[in-house]
């Protein structure tokens, strides 16, 4: 664009250069001059509300003008501390004060208040105008938030945020006048996602949480910033302690990838370091129950049967979670990989695991997603796959808001699940089950129809022939089937992408969503190849999923993304060891957790997953746990897997561990610890550390082993490309449809195993319920609350129903794992599809 | 408390129109409109108000079922559409009157007594400002400037300004309008012969 030359102007007397169309106070604020603000926000688009940011003009139309909402222009002379600019700041403060219940010593937000900072710069103490301030009683009929009409400015920040970034628009500003004022519709409790961030923005007190309500003042709490482990986004949150406890918990200001934004889980999820249910003792299973004993005799036992196993050749297998930090998971393998001599380790199902290592890792040679949150961010269209990310990955979700509402970005939704973001969809493709993989194939083969110079993209590419000529399975007639669109529907597709100048894919990976990750993210791979998009991101479904791979916890992957079938890349990781790298597990692990094959387990070593509570029922988890000989479980509470195992090992999560996570963009960010765990229970590293030692293979002390760690992991990784593709897999032949489909994929407020132990997100989300939308209810006749009996073949459960008015007709939702009794992860088999039966059974 | 001229009313039959309008607005009706706007007038979010507009005259007034609607077509959430609504005096959450008397309240008509054509209004039918008489023929509202201060005082009834009003005009212009309502009321009876 030619209008980009950099235009002068003058400001306070000085000659200024800036890009046409940047607004004038961010020109003003780089320049380091102080614009105050209480309306204004970067990720909002201008409102010009409260008018503190004036500014004088001297050229053209002179006078007052808002900085936030006024463009730069060619010769504009600018003055920013006039007389009449610091008397329009203080009158207008003035003004705002008529909203305010001014009683600032015992405010909530006393020290931490953008009003009262402004106040004191500007010599304003009260409001002299005689009218009398409304009174409006406190709102306290919500969950969690409070609202106070009485200390509202009507900055509207609260409001925009709902709207432009979090997509609910839960609340609006409702009359005029003096009577205008905050609310949600008929002044109901609010029922929205509760991602905090209106109360987080507020720049004063008129929004507060209650859980964070204290009587300690902003002075003495100390503040540190972390890395959220809730989910894979890599989230930045401050935790702000007062003796020791964490007090306050807000989104960390301008840092990446977040830039102060949260979610339900990230902002309130932290009470989980207190559930009274945390194991803070470790158990040793004594004549067939679980005893509390001395972390010495714990220790003991495991170590006694992992000496016995690996002596007696027995199998060994090393089950990690997603949840472990980076120096965790290294631990681990390492402790796996030379102390216990095992090649079987991994990560199971963990969501995510299988589109890293069998989807990216297949065609990049290298497990890691290829696009990152700016490339969703500045793509024109982005292709969302599997699931609604407001439900799995809210940060990525109000990137997509903001993509749709504020920069015109193209939204495609392709899944077959329900969920809050099909609101903001520009096309939504409501596949069925399980067939993502076929669009893909069926709108590639459709735009090389269209125009076969495409085919040109991809030439180079090892295996491109291959793939093309794969492709002729899937024509328009079986696409239409097997993914229930209409024709019309796959042609808007193939448009979008066709005039896409860039592209971006996400696609969504969890427990309990139906269908084949890896063959979606390969599809997905080679679709972005042929369109010569910007990359799929795999958003694995706990935090660590891209930093546990990273760091070599997976049978094929060594430290750094070192093939372990390679003899040169063990040779490499042993020497930085000392020790010989095992080659490559003959069977998969699952095969091996299984014992197919008749090979029993002797160990089985679980730390950060629980087989036989969260797996999918058709994968035998429960089976495997009771199968093996020997069970030793890391976890902080009584999972399923816990109770089965003969050493249960209590550890600390989420903000009581130090050290770094990787998120789904790849990039490691630091854990820091915002509180102590309880009883001091260690980190699940410092275990494996002892164990080794115990072992006779002593590993290096923290900081030589987070320095041996980076030096063979790398990071900051280089981006991954394509390096071969992989012919499409035939088209299945399409199941039939019997039934409902029962979706156990994460939910807003309850994504996995820690969530359930959280009382505040408990209070959140509905009781255990299967959700049903209001055809189905009415065609079946049940009622909100009603008894009903869920089946899925011959697995059944009773659950209460629950008419949810988001609930796409055809499904059932119910929660995956629930705190008391297993709902949707013993009903649905695996991967595929599960559908069901509900009938009313009161 | 009924004035000898609203005795008149209590004969009248309920005008069809009028029951409609008293009557809670169907659902499927208001949906038709709606959706009929929508299909005559692509775009986005700038349709709410125009669309507001069109269910304030048709139905007189735009109940939250019919906000839900709008909200629906449009994208939005209720509270957005009754944010907007709530900040127009001109949109109203209780039905108008079929016959809607807005007097001005603006300067030029404050001065030559308007206050005096409400009293007389409030005598004759017996309701307040904001108010709807109970056979939805008449409401009452204050206006400001309605831009025709050469006819001050005036009133606006629908799309029609009445101007130099007195006492007595506003009370003949009432008469008539009831007469009228009558006579289109049997008209409309006719029209379509109900069981």
């Amino acid at each position: 664009m030619a209008t980009l030359d950099p235009i002068e102007v003058m400001v306070d007397g000085h000659p200024v250069t800036a890009l046409p169309g940047t607004r004038l106070l961010d020109v003003l604020r780089g320049l380091g001059l102080r614009i105050p603000t209480l309306c204004h926000d970067d990720r909002l688009t201008p409102y010009g509300g409260c008018r503190l940011c004036v500014v004088t003009r001297r050229d053209g139309r002179g006078g007052l003008v808002l900085a936030c909402s006024t463009p730069v222009l060619p010769g504009m002379v600018i003055e920013t501390h006039t007389p009449e600019v610091v008397e329009a700041r203080r009158q207008q403060l003035q003004l705002l004060l008529l909203n305010h219940r001014l009683e600032c010593p015992i405010c909530d937000r006393r020290g931490d208040c953008r009003l009262q900072e402004l106040m004191f710069e500007h010599g304003v103490s009260e409001q002299p105008y005689p009218f009398e301030r409304p009174l409006i009683p406190r709102d306290e009929s919500s969950p969690v938030i409070t609202r106070d009409p009485e200390k509202c400015i009507l900055c509207g920040k609260c409001v925009r945020l709902c709207d432009e970034v979090q997509g609910v628009a839960a609340i609006g500003i409702v009359h005029r006048g003096l009577q205008a004022r905050v609310t949600t519709l008929l002044d109901r409790p609010l029922d929205c996602e509760f991602c905090g961030q209106c109360v987080n923005n507020c720049p004063v007190s008129a929004l507060v949480a209650r859980p964070y309500l204290d009587d300690t003042p902003a002075w003495l709490r100390e503040p540190a910033t972390t890395t959220c482990a809730f989910c894979s986004c890599g989230c930045q949150v401050t935790g702000e302690t007062w003796n020791g406890a964490l007090v306050r918990v807000t989104g960390a200001g301008v840092d990446e990838p977040n830039r102060g934004k949260l979610c339900a889980k990230g902002w309130l999820g932290w009470d989980v370091h207190h559930a009274p249910d945390r194991l803070t003792h470790p158990l040793v299973r004594r004549d067939g129950r679980l005893m509390d004993a001395t972390w010495a005799e714990a220790l003991d036992a495991v170590v006694g049967a992992l000496r016995r196993a690996r002596d007696a050749g027995h199998r060994i297998v090393g089950l990690g979670g997603s949840r472990l930090s980076c120096e965790d998971a290294y631990a681990m393998q390492r402790l796996m990989r030379t102390a216990a001599a095992t090649p079987h380790i991994g990560l199971g199902p963990a969501g995510g695991a299988r589109a890293l290592v069998e989807g990216m890792g297949a065609l990049t040679g290298a497990p890691r997603s290829t696009a990152t949150f700016d490339d969703v961010r500045s793509a024109d269209v982005v292709l969302v796959l599997r699931g609604d990310p407001a439900r799995t990955h809210p940060l990525l979700k109000t990137e997509l808001v903001q993509g749709v509402t504020q920069r015109g970005q193209t939204l495609v939704l392709a899944h077959a699940l329900s969920g809050p973001l099909d609101r903001h969809a520009t096309l939504r493709l409501p596949v069925h089950p399980a067939s993502e993989a076929a669009l893909l194939h069926g709108v590639a083969a459709r735009l090389l129809a269209l125009d076969p110079g495409l085919a040109s993209r991809v030439h180079g590419i090892p295996g491109a022939g291959e793939w093309l000529a794969s492709l002729a399975a899937y024509d328009a007639e079986t696409v239409v089937r097997q993914t229930g669109l209409d024709l019309t529907a796959l042609d808007a597709l193939a448009s979008v992408l066709g005039h896409a100048r860039t592209l971006a894919t996400a696609v969504i990976t969890g427990l309990g969503i139906p269908g084949d990750e890896a063959a979606v993210t390969r599809a997905a791979v080679a679709l972005d190849a042929l369109v010569g998009g910007r990359g799929v991101m795999v958003l694995g479904e706990k935090a660590n999923l891209q930093g546990v791979i990273d760091a070599g916890l997976h049978g094929e992957w060594l430290p750094g993304g070192r093939p372990t079938a390679s003899a040169d890349a063990r040779a490499e990781v042993g020497v930085a060891w000392g020790q010989p790298v095992p080659p490559p597990a003959p069977v998969p692990l699952l095969t091996a957790i299984q014992a197919d094959g008749g090979d029993p387990v002797g160990v089985l070593y679980v730390a950060g997953q629980d087989p036989a509570g969260a797996w999918p029922g058709g994968l035998r988890g429960t089976e495997a746990v009771a199968a093996a000989a020997f069970v030793v479980v890391h976890d902080a509470f009584m999972s399923d897997t816990a109770q089965q195992a003969d050493v249960v090992l209590p550890v600390a999560i989420l903000g009581e561990r130090a050290g770094s996570l990787v998120a789904a963009d790849g990039v490691r960010r630091p854990l820091v610890r915002l509180e102590p765990p309880p009883r001091a229970v260690p980190q699940d590293r410092d275990i494996f550390r002892e164990v080794s030692a115990r072992l006779g293979i002593a590993m290096p002390e923290e900081a030589a082993l987070v320095a041996e760690m980076e030096a063979l992991c790398g990071w900051p990784r280089p981006r991954a490309s394509v390096q071969c593709l992989v012919p499409a897999e035939p088209p299945a032949a399409a199941a039939p449809i019997d039934g409902l489909l029962l979706d156990g994929s994460p939910q807003v407020f309850r994504s996995g195993s820690i969530t359930d132990h959280s009382a505040r997100l408990q209070e959140l989300s509905p009781s255990v319920a299967v959700k049903l939308s209001r055809r189905e209810a009415a065609e079946l006749n049940i009622g909100d609350g009603d008894t009903v009996l869920v089946s899925v073949g011959d697995r059944a459960a009773l659950l209460r129903a629950r008419v949810d008015p988001e609930v796409r007709p055809g499904m059932l939702v119910a929660p995956w794992r629930a705190r008391w009794g297993t709902a949707a992860s013993r009903m649905i088999p695996g991967d595929e599809p599960a559908h069901a039966h509900i009938r009313r059974s009161s | 408390m009924i004035e000898p001229h609203a005795a008149g009313a209590a004969t009248l039959a309920t005008p069809p129109v009028a029951a409609a309008a008293a009557a809670a607005p169907d659902a499927p009706g208001v949906e038709a409109l709606v959706d009929t706007f929508i299909a005559a007038h692509p775009g986005g979010h700038e349709r709410l108000i125009p669309l507001l507009h069109l269910l304030q005259e048709r139905l007189g007034h735009v109940p939250f079922e019919a906000q839900d609607v709008v909200a629906d077509r449009l994208g939005l959430t209720p509270i957005q559409v009754f944010s907007v609504l709530s900040f127009y005096h001109f949109f109203t959450l209780t039905p108008r009157g079929r016959y809607p008397l807005k007097v001005c309240m603006g300067t030029a008509c404050f001065v030559r007594h308007a206050t005096r054509l409400i009293e007389t209004i409030q005598d004759t039918l017996g309701i307040d400002v904001g108010d709807c008489t109970p056979d939805r023929l008449f409401s009452l509202e204050q206006v400001r400037c309605l831009g025709a201060c050469g006819l001050a005082p005036a009133v606006m009834v629908g799309q029609d300004v009445h101007g130099n009003l007195d006492t007595k005009a506003m009370r003949r212009l009432i008469t008539q309008l009831r007469s009228q309502g009558r006579r289109e009321a049997v008209a409309a009876a006719k029209e379509t012969p109900r069981g």
